[in-house]
């Protein structure tokens, strides 16, 4: 019989050669499958190293894939801490994007260092708001957070579509489509380095997670969201306002995503439409439970997944990988560390049953 | 003398020089694909069958070799794009949706490369920027024309990708063509606000079949939705009647071959005459009538429709071929009535 147990702690020694292990059967297996369609691997792997990191642009340019990916991983972190399950974080990142651009709207002509903190915070209420409506609706009516983030995420989408599609934002002067006019450029979030495009997201998303992290390890309020994850009932019976804690859980969970649609619209592609964001809510999840639900982790898991990603796109373009495979080698990758990040919490024994 | 020799020769040197500059004319031709999702949806699978025809036929007597990318987004296919530009071995760039921002911020960084835009949500760029349109409003009519026709509830169901400018054309002259013989007809419009995605376009299909459409335009490729509700579909883009016989009476189909050598005649122009780039800064799109698309046979349909109906479909395809049948562009947001 098999039986699985959760792990108290794997050590980071542990949890790191899990994941360097990953990364290596991973990359073995993906060798053998690029072998299989007749391409070179040696090939193949020095355009995904040469993307990754094989320049400081590459470098940069990872960064710029990380930024949106950090924040979604926070905001996973956040929630499942607590045992919260929010599958919301793709549609808090469309609210926050949306929520941005409104307040845009209304700013004109004024300085970007007026015009971008208030697009932030604009962003940041948005999505904490619709992540405090999942919370209430999880307190005060017991609707299971799974199925209203999930639902919630479609409403958020299709409210853009409806915005977009004809709609009050709809750009003037292309052919119509589901896309916002381009931002003026008091509304892009400064550049940190030349052409490439590393904005203010990143030192951002860094701060983020400094500021998670103090959170959950340092204070009262860390106390709780991680009392709330073991056992909600003892924390009630320790005279803590459980629904308090839910709410500012999800409220926070739900500004951290939305800071990654700030970060993809205003940092990067500077027009609101749906499809540049599309997935980023969901890879959040993975990255989130591949760093192991600590904001540190989820930084370092981000960072792997934009030098993945971004890798990934030299290899397409640089290698005669067939272009499917590349899609195919990345699902590899996160399948690997998907098992390692199972593995690293959970101890799988196999126990030979007792006849007496 | 020496001196008039040597004038002559040099003279000569200079004008052969010059003559075989001109006259060299390129014989091999990157292309390098940037693809919104890939193989799988229909939009960017006609292109890669089309531009494999091309690439069959040799136009100019060129070897032509190309290269797709598929998946990428804005900045993502920016720099897709970019790659490709710096690697010096395309002299195409086709981009085969919205990506005007992204042609905007390279097309004077690399003046040599044409560049191609595709459809809806782009801007008229012009320079080395070209824009290739594709409207498949008048098969759509036809097809509408079928629907109105089999219709048993006049209920009829699109399932479409997004509310954009040439899917809402689709739609409309769809919805038209049922009304002009069924002005009964109801619609249901529903997208799936994807450009591909079987698991979201199956369930908008089963919900048309629940509000009661008994008929649909499936423009999102769920075809097995429709066999298992046993009810009619039509197809977009490719002949979804070869691989769905049961549920697909007819597509509506496109074709980007007069598109590709359209282009590839306009860099062959540049390349071996020398003749600037002169990207169109308005949408170009070939009718029905000059193949860039077309109304697809009825497949396993042909013994099934009435000889009525077929004649009237033929004859109404005969009148949009020679201008006789205009179908208007309708760009309006299609509803749900």
């Amino acid at each position: 019989m098999i039986t699985i147990t959760p792990r108290t702690s794997a050590g980071w020694q542990a949890q790191l050669a899990a994941y360097v292990l990953a990364l290596l059967l991973g990359f073995s297996a993906s060798a053998l499958l690029i072998t299989a369609s007749g391409a070179s691997v040696s090939e193949g792997f020095g355009a995904l190293y040469e993307g990754a990191f094989g320049s400081w642009e590459a470098v940069l340019q990872s960064l710029v894939a990380a930024t949106p990916l950090i924040f979604t991983g926070l905001a996973t972190v956040i929630a499942f801490r607590a045992e919260i399950w929010s599958i919301g974080q793709e549609g808090q990142m469309f609210a926050g994007a949306m929520c941005g651009y409104w307040a845009s709207l209304y700013l004109g002509g004024a300085p970007w260092l007026i015009a971008i903190p208030i697009i932030i915070l604009a962003a940041m209420v948005g999505g904490g708001a619709l992540g405090g409506l999942c919370g209430w609706l999880k307190t005060r009516f017991s609707v299971n957070e799974i199925i209203s983030t999930v639902m919630l995420n479609y409403v958020v989408v299709y409210l853009l579509s409806y915005l977009l599609a004809g709609g009050p934002w709809t750009a003037e002067g292309s052919t119509s489509y589901h896309q916002t006019p381009v931002f003026a450029e008091n509304f892009h979030l400064p550049l940190l380095v030349g052409s490439v495009k590393l904005h203010i997201g990143f030192p951002l998303a860094l701060a983020a997670a400094a500021v998670c992290w103090v959170i959950i390890k340092k204070t009262p309020l860390g106390f709780e969201i991680r009392a709330l994850g073991f056992n909600p009932t003892a924390l009630r019976f320790k005279g803590v306002n459980v629904t308090r804690t839910v709410l500012i859980v999800m409220c926070l969970s739900g500004a951290l995503s939305a800071l990654a649609g700030v970060s993809e619209i205003f940092g990067v592609n500077y027009r609101l439409r749906g499809d540049v964001m599309a997935g980023l809510g969901f890879t959040g999840i993975i990255v989130g439970m591949i760093g192991g639900l600590n904001p540190i982790g989820a930084v370092i898991a981000a960072l792997l997944f934009g030098a993945l990603a971004n890798g990934s796109l030299y290899m397409s373009v640089l290698s005669d990988i067939p272009p499917s495979l590349v899609p195919a080698m990345q699902g590899i990758l996160l399948l690997f560390f998907l098992s390692a990040s199972v593995l690293v919490r959970y101890s799988i024994n196999i126990v030979r049953p007792v006849h007496v | 003398m020496n001196i008039r020799k040597h004038a002559a020769i040099a003279a000569l040197s200079i004008a052969t020089a010059a003559g075989s500059a001109t006259a060299e004319e390129p014989t091999e031709l990157g292309i390098g694909l940037i693809l919104a999702t890939g193989p799988e949806a229909a939009w960017d699978a006609t292109l890669l069958r089309d531009l494999e025809g091309v690439v069959e036929s040799a136009p100019h007597g060129l070897d032509i070799a190309f290269k797709n990318i598929n998946g990428k987004w804005g900045e993502d296919a920016g720099d897709a794009m970019e790659l490709l530009a710096k690697s010096g071995r395309y002299q195409i760039i086709w981009a085969h949706s919205s990506y005007s921002d992204q042609v905007k911020a390279l097309q004077e960084k690399y003046p040599e490369i044409l560049f191609v835009l595709v459809g809806a949500g782009n801007e008229g760029l012009g320079g080395n920027a070209y824009w290739v349109y594709k409207r498949a409003h008048e098969p759509s009519y036809l097809l509408g024309v079928l629907a109105g026709r089999l219709t048993e509830n006049n209920v009829v169901g699109v399932v479409g990708q997004f509310p954009s400018e040439d899917v809402n054309d689709q739609i409309n002259s769809f919805f038209a063509g049922a009304r002009s013989v069924n002005p009964e007809v109801q619609r249901k419009v529903a997208f799936i606000e994807s450009w591909y995605d079987p698991a979201k376009a199956e369930q908008f299909t089963n919900a048309q079949i629940a509000a009661g459409a008994d008929l649909t335009f499936q423009m999102v490729e769920s075809f097995e939705t429709c066999e298992k509700a046993s009810i009619m579909c039509f197809g977009n883009y490719v002949d979804h009647g070869e691989t769905s016989p049961d549920s697909v009476v007819a597509s509506a189909l496109i074709s980007w071959t007069e598109d590709i050598n359209w282009v590839i005649g306009e860099w062959y122009d540049y390349a071996a005459n020398g003749t600037p780039y002169d990207g169109n800064t308005s949408e170009k799109w070939v009718p029905m009538a000059d193949g860039g698309s077309a109304l697809s046979s009825f497949h396993a349909y042909e013994d099934k429709l009435s000889a009525e109906l077929k004649e009237e479909i033929a004859t109404l395809s005969a009148q949009i071929a020679s201008g006789e049948l205009a179908i208007p562009v309708d760009l309006s947001l299609p509803t749900s009535d």
